[in-house]
């Protein structure tokens, strides 16, 4: 058997329905705009009511597979990497696989919060490696706009994070390899950037008090989610770099991705790379599809030209953090 | 190079919940459920307890069997679909709780079927050569969200909590260990058996009315006849894939270990297939439907009844909600 080659033969992102800006957030909020304005982030893409990850991430998909030329009866197996679903059980890969038509193909769902993308991505590759699948539909998307506290004490995170989906397609017959990713898990900052509740562990998992006290939301600790980005960032970044045997130098573009813009931007800057890499984002963070969606936008307006090498990089919630160092796709605009 | 079970190990909780016991709560009888189910008891949280707590102490036993330290695990998936937390992941805390370093960790969140994808995961990684010594558990703490009253007595009755893990390491035998892992979906039904809060295509994702009302979204939900419908068509379908994957038939079979759901689900597989009971186990009239702990505490006791030993062909199948469907192939040892 020939060696078996992941890459990437079409690719889609969807931003969602539109795009609400800080005035408009500070007033559904009942602030003023300085305190929306002041996390980086001027304007964060929202879903439709009613849509969940699938949705957006079918959008997403049906481009992917239109750039690949294939239909989705020709996958054989989905992977979806959100932070939450479009409901608790079952996960969105499912939804995404109806939606999409897709015969009775496996539908995987992964839950690795910031480095979900990254996840997805390791295991896509393994599978296509291995020769377990042969084409392989990989998701990541997130409807954190539905979800959060649009009272004054949801900042900073309705400020910071928006809606989108990123789709990939890959099957096994590339020539260069993806040459490395790494993941890394650290639970011991597993309250860094959290949600507790509704939680299975708890009887019951939630009460109405605590439902009333808006205890369901997200919870971050700003100082901590940004010293884990700072710290494990570069460290994910070395090690993929040594892991494909090339050096900073060889990486024609960086993207790294935080749910904090300006940990982005001192990253990148502490690489000694900002002039290889997008900084200065102001659009919201989607914990699963920012870090696929900076780099697949860069391959659509040519930004990144196919065979160039490029090094993925997230952190966040977990306390989770990884990296890829793979060749810019050719085809599948 | 293939995936071998170097260690096996199960967690439940002590409190035994008896039939009987459950007509405290709701109008059902100890007769009803053997009958429609065969379930007899099962076990449930007494005190606020997670699936990863679950988890450790199967890791643990897992791992004292296989002879590895903490610090020799480099990969850890849970499959869950009650995990501790919303987010992050089970995976993580149970890194935290055995002391990994930091490690690829995440969660598989496939419902009946997780335990099953999760290996085929596995597998993936340890042939590729990206894990040695990985650990995949199955683990649920269903009983914090199940309605004790006749409203949710469909579901309550059946389900149980627990946790079995299995340490996982290569091996270049090429007839020893996973021969082979099979995955689907049909995500058309995914609303036949669901929990559909907390899930981000709801605005706002939680309420208080979705404690409340004949249909609550915070409960589980099942159409139980669509589910056992499907099921027993799915069951000897992925069964017969993962046997003629491996140009093997249903003689070659020593041992079919279903994913616990239902003995008359089991019953009717069995009799389709042709197997006598000697080559089918079962155990759910202890333990009720522990969906990802299902087969790890299935083998666990096949094993302890002497039904497992070096060089049988056990094939592993599970059903459940997505709907999703699985199998894979071993040759134990």
């Amino acid at each position: 058997m020939d060696s078996l080659v992941p890459r990437v033969i079409g690719f889609g992102i969807d931003e969602g329905d539109r795009s609400i800006d800080n005035a408009a957030l500070a007033s559904e909020i009942g602030c003023s705009i300085d305190d929306v304005a002041g996390f980086g982030v001027d304007r964060r893409h929202r879903a439709a009511r009613g849509e969940g990850p699938s949705d957006l991430a079918c959008r997403a998909a049906k481009k992917a597979l239109s750039a690949a030329g294939l239909e989705a009866g020709e996958i054989d197996l989905i992977i979806f990497a959100t932070l939450r679903p479009d409901v608790m059980f079952p996960g969105s890969a499912c939804y995404l696989q109806d939606k999409l038509g897709a015969r009775t193909i496996g539908a995987l769902d992964v839950r690795g919060q910031c480095t979900g993308f990254l996840t997805g991505w390791e295991i896509a590759t393994h599978f296509l490696r291995a020769g377990m699948h042969r084409k392989i539909l990989l998701a990541a998307a997130d409807v954190h706009t539905s979800g959060l506290d649009y009272s004054p004490t949801g900042l900073p995170l309705t400020a910071l994070l928006g809606d989108g989906a990123a789709a990939l397609v890959l099957d096994a017959e590339g020539d260069d390899d993806v040459l490395s990713t790494t993941v890394r898990m650290d639970g011991t900052g597993f309250d860094a950037f959290w949600c507790e509740l509704p939680a299975c562990r708890r009887r019951p998992r939630i009460t109405r008090e605590q439902i009333r006290a808006g205890k369901h939301h997200f919870l971050v600790d700003p100082d901590r989610i940004r010293q884990i980005g700072t710290e494990r960032l570069p460290q994910a970044v070395d090690e993929a770099l040594e892991s494909a045997g090339v050096g900073r130098d060889d990486i024609a573009r960086f993207y790294v991705s935080h749910l904090y813009p300006e940990v982005e931007d001192a990253v990148v800057e502490s690489l000694g790379v900002a002039d290889r890499a997008p900084t200065g984002r102001r659009e919201g963070t989607v914990v699963s599809g920012s870090l696929p969606m900076a780099f697949l936008r860069d391959l659509e307006s040519g930004v990144v030209e196919a065979g160039q090498m490029v090094c993925l990089a997230s952190a966040g919630s977990g306390a989770s953090w990884g990296a890829s160092v793979t060749r810019a796709p050719g085809a599948g605009r | 190079m293939r995936t071998r079970i170097a260690g096996l190990g199960v967690s439940v909780p002590d409190n035994v919940v008896a039939n009987d016991d459950l007509t405290q709560w709701m109008e059902t009888s100890d007769e009803w459920i053997r009958q429609r189910t065969g379930i007899e008891q099962r076990r449930h949280i007494a005190e606020d307890t997670g699936a990863s707590d679950l988890g450790e102490k199967a890791a643990l036993a897992a791992m004292n069997e296989a002879g590895v330290e903490p610090g020799d695990i480099d990969l850890i998936v849970f499959a869950t679909l009650s995990p501790d937390y919303e987010f992050p992941a089970s995976a993580c805390l149970l890194q935290k709780a055995l002391g990994c370093r930091p490690i690829p960790a995440f969660d598989v969140r496939n419902q009946c079927s997780g335990f099953v994808y999760g290996l085929s995961v596995v597998d993936a990684y340890i042939r590729n050569g990206r894990a040695k010594t990985a650990l995949l558990v199955g683990g649920e703490v269903h009983s914090s969200a199940l309605d004790f009253t006749t409203r949710g007595r469909d579901i309550s009755v059946l389900f149980g909590d627990g946790a079995g893990a299995v340490v996982l390491t290569a091996t270049g035998d090429d007839d020893c260990g996973i021969l082979s892992t099979h995955l689907h979906a049909e995500g058309k039904y995914a609303e036949k058996l669901w929990l559909p809060a907390v899930g981000s295509r709801d605005w706002p994702n939680l309420t208080e009315e979705m404690l409340d009302g004949d249909v609550p979204p915070l409960y589980p939900h099942m159409e139980g006849r669509y589910v056992f419908k499907h099921a027993v068509t799915r069951f000897p379908e992925v069964i017969r894939e993962a046997l003629d994957a491996n140009g093997k038939t249903l003689d070659d079979l020593d041992l079919l270990v279903p994913h616990q759901a239902n003995l008359r689900i089991s019953q009717f597989v069995a009799g389709e297939l042709g197997l006598d009971e000697n080559r089918v186990f079962n155990n759910i009239q202890k333990y009720g439907n522990t969906t990802a702990c299902s087969i790890p505490l299935a083998l666990y006791e096949a094993r302890e009844a002497g039904k497992l030993e070096d060089g049988k062909l056990v094939c592993l199948a599970a059903f459940g909600a997505g709907f999703t469907w699985a199998s894979a192939l071993l040759r134990w040892g």
